[in-house]
């Protein structure tokens, strides 16, 4: 269940719209390391996940995902108010105008519709929190990518906002690998998969 | 693994690694609560407060006569909560950080009660605090419209 609250998780006003841009930045909502692919990654793999704080974690940071795939959306609509068929052509935003208008779909930068393929849920924990440290970092690569072309300071704060998150949520992913692993026989994590292949406890030989 | 949510196996500093990290690392680096000097959210006098996130300490700080400065507030204080409530999920016997997520989500509610009350409700919960015949949450402003929150 989830509810929703009127305002953004850091505000968005942006004044100046520069199609260009938009055209970059909407890469991190549908593209192959965006908000989408997090949130529909960690609300997936949320139920197997084998103990209270991968299982929190998980929801927690899904959670979060779903508010900055809001504030990348606000981004790229703000960036493109008003635009003149001029500055559509010009821009190299014409490509997407001409399917979309100016409304918000899901795509890379480079074109290419959002995929379920960019993600994984495997129903294996220690896989699973592994790949979400390297999605956290690709995240935080587009980012970068994003924030060394963009000089307007409106565009930049709320991207600087989300760059960070992109680390803290690494931070809090890493221990929740560690709390799964503590669980695990020190010698071989990998001995067998903790959500799948319960430890049998022979009742004879107890 | 069964945690005991109340035990008091606690180590009274461990905020000091994490939350007090983030916010420090983030303003020594200027990726977060420094909001660009170039943008300027006073448009007139009542948004005339300073460009960086700060974390309010209590509630006599809660905006009472501006509607962007409210939202401002509570803007900080739901992050604060928000990533001490992470911080919680990992670290979930920290008494420093379960007392200031209490803290920062009683501002919060607070707040958000004061919002509904003044300007209409943020969530559904808050419509029972507005004060009008006709149905606020669909007029309020959405929170990608440029003018929104603006005073």
């Amino acid at each position: 269940m989830w509810h929703y609250e009127k305002r953004l998780e850091y505000p968005v006003k942006i004044t100046t719209p520069n199609p260009q841009l938009a055209q970059y930045i909407m890469s991190q909502y549908g593209g192959p390391d965006g908000e989408m692919g997090a949130s529909m990654r960690y609300l997936s793999q949320r139920y197997t996940a084998p103990n209270r704080t991968a299982a929190a974690v998980l929801t927690d940071i899904g959670t979060e995902e779903l508010a900055h795939l809001e504030i990348v959306a606000t981004i790229v609509h703000q960036l493109t108010r008003n635009l003149t068929p001029e500055e559509i052509q010009k821009s190299g935003f014409g490509a997407y105008y001409t399917d979309h208008t100016a409304g918000i779909w899901p795509q890379s930068a480079g074109g290419y519709p959002f995929s379920a393929s960019e993600f994984q849920s495997t129903g294996d924990p220690v896989t699973d929190l592994t790949e979400n440290l390297a999605a956290e970092m690709k995240a935080r690569t587009t980012y970068d990518n994003l924030l060394r072309l963009i000089r307007d300071p409106e565009v930049a704060d709320p991207l600087r906002f989300l760059r960070e998150r992109e680390v803290v949520h690494f931070q809090r992913f890493g221990e929740a690998l560690r709390s799964v692993q503590e669980d695990l026989d020190a010698k071989n994590f990998f001995a067998f998969n903790p959500s799948f292949d319960a430890p049998v406890s022979c009742s004879s030989c107890d | 693994m069964n945690r005991n949510c109340m035990n008091q196996n606690t180590n009274q500093n461990c905020m000091n690694q994490s939350i007090s990290q983030n916010m420090s690392r983030n303003t020594n680096q200027g990726m977060m609560y420094q909001r660009s000097s170039s943008v300027s959210r006073a448009q007139n006098g009542c948004c005339a407060q300073n460009d960086s996130w700060s974390i309010p300490a209590d509630e006599t700080m809660i905006p009472n006569n501006c509607r962007a400065d409210l939202m401002r507030f509570i803007d900080e204080v739901s992050f604060a909560a928000y990533d001490i409530m992470l911080y919680l999920d990992t670290h979930p016997d920290c008494q420093e950080a379960l007392q200031s997520f209490r803290k920062y989500n009683e501002l919060r509610n607070k707040a958000l009660k004061l919002h509904a009350k003044s300007y209409g409700p943020l969530m559904l919960s808050s419509v029972d605090e507005t004060d009008c015949s006709a149905w606020e949450w669909m007029m309020q402003p959405w929170p990608w419209e440029l003018e929104g929150g603006a005073c």
